[in-house]
């Protein structure tokens, strides 16, 4: 078994995303502020967070930082800018292109993607009908993500997940905020684009984007780079979306995210009955905390799943801790992390 | 000679007075229903196809009759969008400001800014209300423009004839 590190030791790992296309988004007061964070900083900060009457407040190399008025991070609030209910109301309404409405289905969820596949939570006032929510209003806080593609981090994967001809049905296990999404783009736009080295052809690549968080669609077009060969149901549920895919788009290999619910079962099933590969995520720490979950036992001991990869944050979000052959087969490659610092 | 010119210049000058007052009227039926069916549109893209702002004033650009007023529309959807920094209410207000409303009086404009108060920032139903409201408001208001187009266009183009033929005959 070789080590990961062996494997890696340069990825080209690529920030797409510029500090300037991000700030188009605020209204022009907050761009001023947030302009004056210095280009080294700005690469390594992943959430910009905003609260009414708190500090500003940016997630940089994973710990938390206020933004002065002018732009620099400081350690105590008391320097920091802070935010009026005002600021808050113009943000959103700048976010949302002066169009709440046209997002109200989204803010349901507490999230909106923007062009360029970042994303931004929402916390406020719940409104519900019948025990749903029907929306968010007078929003408090909010949480704009980053979002920065991550491109090569697969490729050291992509042998173990490549055999006899075929993609192995694969599922990447981890805790939130540890790159599983990241990693799963970045496996479906290598397979969907091929790689002539490993000997894997372009394969159609059907993807059930339930939160718009694979592929970040905006207005339906994916604005991360998910493959040539690659069809994408934006905000679409897992049930519908994967039977569509099936019946329509005659796709190679399914790929979903945040599998685990009772009847996600029957769905992985039903995309093995038909001849389709696929490549799904899940919340758990490890595998015996997989076990835990009902629906994603019923699916791990049927022996769906011939590929298992699982990531966490003990040195940084996507670290490797291991790629299985299934649940009871051998390790096949052990810890490490998968990008290396600057994160992407 | 002298006096015949004159006379043709005074009479010319105040009929056209007349009718570029006449003219006006006319004008803000015109626009108060070219405002009815923009809100229309407005309507229909946001409650029932939730398209955003700066679509929907890109189609109302495409679909008014006139190129002026379709540029601003084009101004608006560019400044409505991401990028641009301002508000609705402010780009709204800054469209209704300009000189190609002008024949509009100050109570269609009201009707109008209070619209754009509102405009974008609430739930599509909500968005829907607002704007039936102000479409009932600006359809009193075409009704009462209509008839008062009805009585005073006709004096008015009279009354501009009939205000220089009284001057010529005074001052000659």
């Amino acid at each position: 078994m070789k080590k990961w590190e062996e494997m890696t030791p340069n990825l080209p790992t690529e920030i797409k995303s510029s500090w300037q296309q991000v700030l188009r988004f605020f209204p022009v007061d907050f761009r001023q502020i947030l302009s004056g964070i210095g280009p080294k900083i700005y690469r390594e900060i992943s959430e910009i967070r905003f609260r009414i009457n708190q500090p500003l407040e940016v997630v940089y190399q994973k710990r938390s930082m206020w933004v002065a008025s002018d732009g620099r991070l400081v350690d105590s609030p008391e320097h920091a800018h802070w935010l009026r209910a005002e600021d808050i109301g113009k943000i959103v309404n700048a976010l949302t292109a002066g169009s709440i409405y046209a997002l109200e289905e989204e803010l349901t969820k507490g999230y909106i993607t923007l062009p360029g596949g970042h994303r931004v939570g929402f916390t406020g006032h719940v409104v519900s009908e019948a025990g749903r929510i029907r929306l968010i209003r007078n929003i408090s806080s909010l949480n704009f993500r980053i979002a920065r593609a991550c491109l090569g981090i697969a490729r050291p994967i992509l042998p173990y997940l490549w055999k006899d001809g075929r993609f192995l049905k694969t599922m990447i296990l981890s805790p939130p905020a540890c790159g599983k999404t990241t990693l799963l783009r970045e496996i479906v736009r290598e397979i969907s684009n091929g790689v002539a080295e490993l000997g894997i052809p372009g394969l159609h690549v059907g993807v059930v984007d339930e939160r718009s968080e694979i592929a970040g669609s905006f207005q339906g077009t994916p604005q991360l780079d998910v493959g040539l060969r690659t069809d994408v149901l934006d905000a679409c549920n897992k049930g519908e979306g994967v039977y569509l895919l099936l019946r329509s788009m005659n796709p190679d290999v399914i790929a979903t995210d945040e599998i685990g619910a009772e009847n996600d079962f029957e769905v992985l099933e039903d995309i093995i009955n038909a001849g389709v590969s696929m490549i799904v995520t899940a919340h758990a720490m490890n595998l015996t905390e997989a076990m835990c979950r009902p629906g994603l036992r019923r699916i791990l001991e049927r022996g769906m799943i011939e590929r298992l990869i699982i990531l966490s944050s003990r040195s940084g979000a996507g670290t490797l801790e291991s790629v299985r052959a299934g649940v009871a087969g051998p390790e096949l490659l052990r810890r490490s992390s998968v990008t290396e610092e600057p994160k992407c | 000679m002298l006096k015949m010119v004159g006379a043709f210049l005074i009479i010319g000058a105040t009929t056209l007075a007349g009718f570029i007052r006449a003219g006006r009227y006319r004008e803000r039926c015109r626009l108060l229903n070219q405002w009815l069916s923009i809100l229309t549109f407005l309507k229909t893209g946001i409650g029932y196809q939730a398209e955003r702002l700066p679509e929907l004033f890109g189609k109302v650009a495409a679909l008014v009759q006139y190129q002026e007023l379709s540029r601003l529309f084009r101004a608006a959807a560019e400044a409505v969008d991401f990028g641009s920094g301002r508000s609705v209410d402010d780009i709204w207000e800054q469209l209704l400001q300009d000189p190609q409303w002008d024949a509009l009086h100050l109570s269609d404009r009201l009707i109008l800014r209070e619209l754009g108060q509102y405009l974008g920032t609430t739930d599509y139903r909500d968005q829907v209300a607002k704007i039936n409201v102000c479409q009932e408001r600006l359809q009193q208001n075409l009704n009462l423009a209509e008839a008062e187009c009805h009585k005073k266009v006709g004096i008015c183009r009279y009354s501009g004839f009939a205000v220089g033929a009284a001057a010529v005959l005074l001052l000659f």
